[in-house]
């Protein structure tokens, strides 16, 4: 399928989703003024993925910050991939800064309402 | 309710769509320079002025930052008075730049020798000035100087109003503004509202008084909203406070620019006000903006419920929210949820009758340094 990509700006992330390189990522910073538009054709991205998806999914969170308007989205495209672990092996890294306690403690608290595996990894420095 | 917050209020005088009111107090780097004006770019490019006035408005801008960064003098020995201070303010067609920076006495003289000279000039004379200075003085920092204050005098068309105020035997405070009406049209009376030293004096004093940082007030779109942020970034280096403080600050601002009203009904854009203070063991934010009476209790009521809640409580609640696909564009729930818990503190507030129909909502959150 098409992947969707999306360079970052100041506010919105860098959007890699690409089923044929087995990439799908987002980085740096998410806090659009509309995250719900912003996000759509994302979650029409997965909705689309979920009907044939890879073996093995590793979805990669690198975002350095999100909003609370953000998370709301977040936590569709985790429930998209967490339906489908009977046709895919999911697993979601979630990379934080060392130095971001609430970043690594909202990793924490999603592994634990999302029923996927979570890898928490943290970076000393910014996430590229 | 805090009603020792209504001070917001008193200090928000209502302002025009396109008006602004920005204070920065600090340490003035190149980085923050271009962070600054950034910031005066986005709301420049809003405002109805022609490319020519905006370029003019912009260069004017940069020379009196520079000016700061140039001419300041240093001193590890000093306390918040070493600290610059920068004000952009617009009112109707009128733009002032105002700073603020330590000097050393021993550059007294010379420097309010050149500055009557400059006020003692017209156009002509400036030219001429400016084309001395440029092929008579060599780069230094001082000689660059001097042709950043010939330049925003000759560009803004007006004096520069100037103030040097001795603090000890070894420093004063240069305090220096420069006024540019953008059109020929007179404001009315009524409206035609300045910005003078003894305002900027005044400004300086209430910030040290109060350990403010910076102040905002005007209109809160997500551009602004996003200067101000890069804005902080700059002023502070990577840290746990500051990755808090900014997470606090994004729902804070973005809170005012989805769900404020407008005293008159107008959707175009959303009035209000936000400082950062700093203090030795935290900082505080506070914001400010209109509200429609008939939200007003639910909002009190949400608030002290938050309020009241641990963080287990808040981590449910938290979760539940999370976890409701409305997909209301407006508002997600979440905002003062994540102020709560990301905090540990509680968040004040209080509310004044704006109007018959308007309160004035202040809300003060504290982030403990860590």
């Amino acid at each position: 399928m098409k992947p969707l990509v999306k360079e970052p700006t100041v506010d919105t992330p860098r959007v890699t989703l690409d089923a044929d390189k087995g990439i799908f990522e987002l980085a740096q910073m998410s806090l659009p003024e509309d995250a719900v538009d912003f996000y759509a054709p994302i979650l029409a991205w997965f909705a689309e993925y979920s009907k044939k998806p890879n073996p093995k999914t590793v979805f990669d969170m690198k975002l350095e910050y999100f909003n609370t308007a953000s998370s709301k989205q977040l936590i569709q495209i985790l429930l998209l991939l967490q339906g489908l672990t009977d046709k895919s092996q999911i697993v979601i890294n979630w990379y934080y800064k060392e130095i971001d306690e609430d970043m690594q403690g909202l990793g924490e608290e999603y592994s634990q309402i999302i029923n996927l595996p979570f890898n928490l990894i943290p970076l000393p420095k910014a996430v590229k | 309710m805090n009603k020792s917050l209504d001070f917001i209020y008193r200090h928000f005088v209502g302002i025009e769509k396109d008006d602004l009111e920005y204070v920065y107090r600090g340490e003035v780097t190149p980085h923050l320079v271009m962070d600054i004006l950034d910031f005066a770019k986005t709301n420049l490019a809003k405002a109805n002025d022609t490319r020519k006035m905006r370029s003019r408005i912009y260069y004017i801008m940069g020379e009196g930052l520079q000016n700061i960064t140039m001419h300041q003098a240093d001193s590890s020995d000093m306390d918040s008075k070493s600290t610059a201070i920068v004000v952009i303010y617009k009112r109707g067609h009128k733009y002032i730049i105002a700073t603020g920076n330590l000097m050393l006495r021993d550059d007294e003289i010379a420097l309010k020798r050149k500055l009557e000279t400059i006020n003692h000039l017209d156009a002509d004379g400036l030219k001429e000035l400016s084309r001395e200075t440029r092929t008579t003085v060599g780069i230094t920092a001082k000689g660059g100087a001097s042709l950043g204050l010939i330049e925003m005098a000759k560009r803004s068309g007006n004096k520069l109003d100037y103030m040097i105020k001795p603090i000890d035997d070894k420093y004063s405070y240069f305090y220096l503004t420069t006024e540019i009406e953008t059109s020929d049209e007179l404001d009315n009376e009524e409206t035609k509202v300045g910005y003078s030293i003894s305002d900027l004096v005044e400004t300086h004093d209430m910030f040290n008084r109060n350990s403010y940082n910076l102040s905002f007030k005007g209109d809160f779109n997500q551009d602004n909203l996003l200067s101000l942020l890069s804005i902080l970034k700059s002023g502070m280096d990577e840290s746990p406070t500051r990755i808090k403080l900014y997470g606090v600050m994004v729902e804070l601002l973005q809170n005012i620019v989805k769900h404020a009203d407008n005293i008159d009904d107008n959707t175009d854009w959303k009035a209000g006000v936000f400082y950062i203070c700093e203090h030795s063991d935290r900082f505080s934010l506070m914001a400010g903006n209109y509200i429609c009476k008939e939200h007003s209790e639910a909002i009190a009521a949400r608030i002290d419920r938050l309020n009241g809640m641990t963080y287990a409580e808040l981590t449910k609640e938290y979760n539940k929210t999370l976890f409701n696909f409305n997909n209301d564009p407006i508002s997600t729930g979440l905002g003062f949820i994540d102020i709560r818990r990301k905090t540990g503190t509680k968040i004040e507030y209080s509310m004044i009758e704006a109007s018959p129909e308007k309160d004035f909502l202040m809300l003060k959150v504290d982030i403990i340094k860590s």
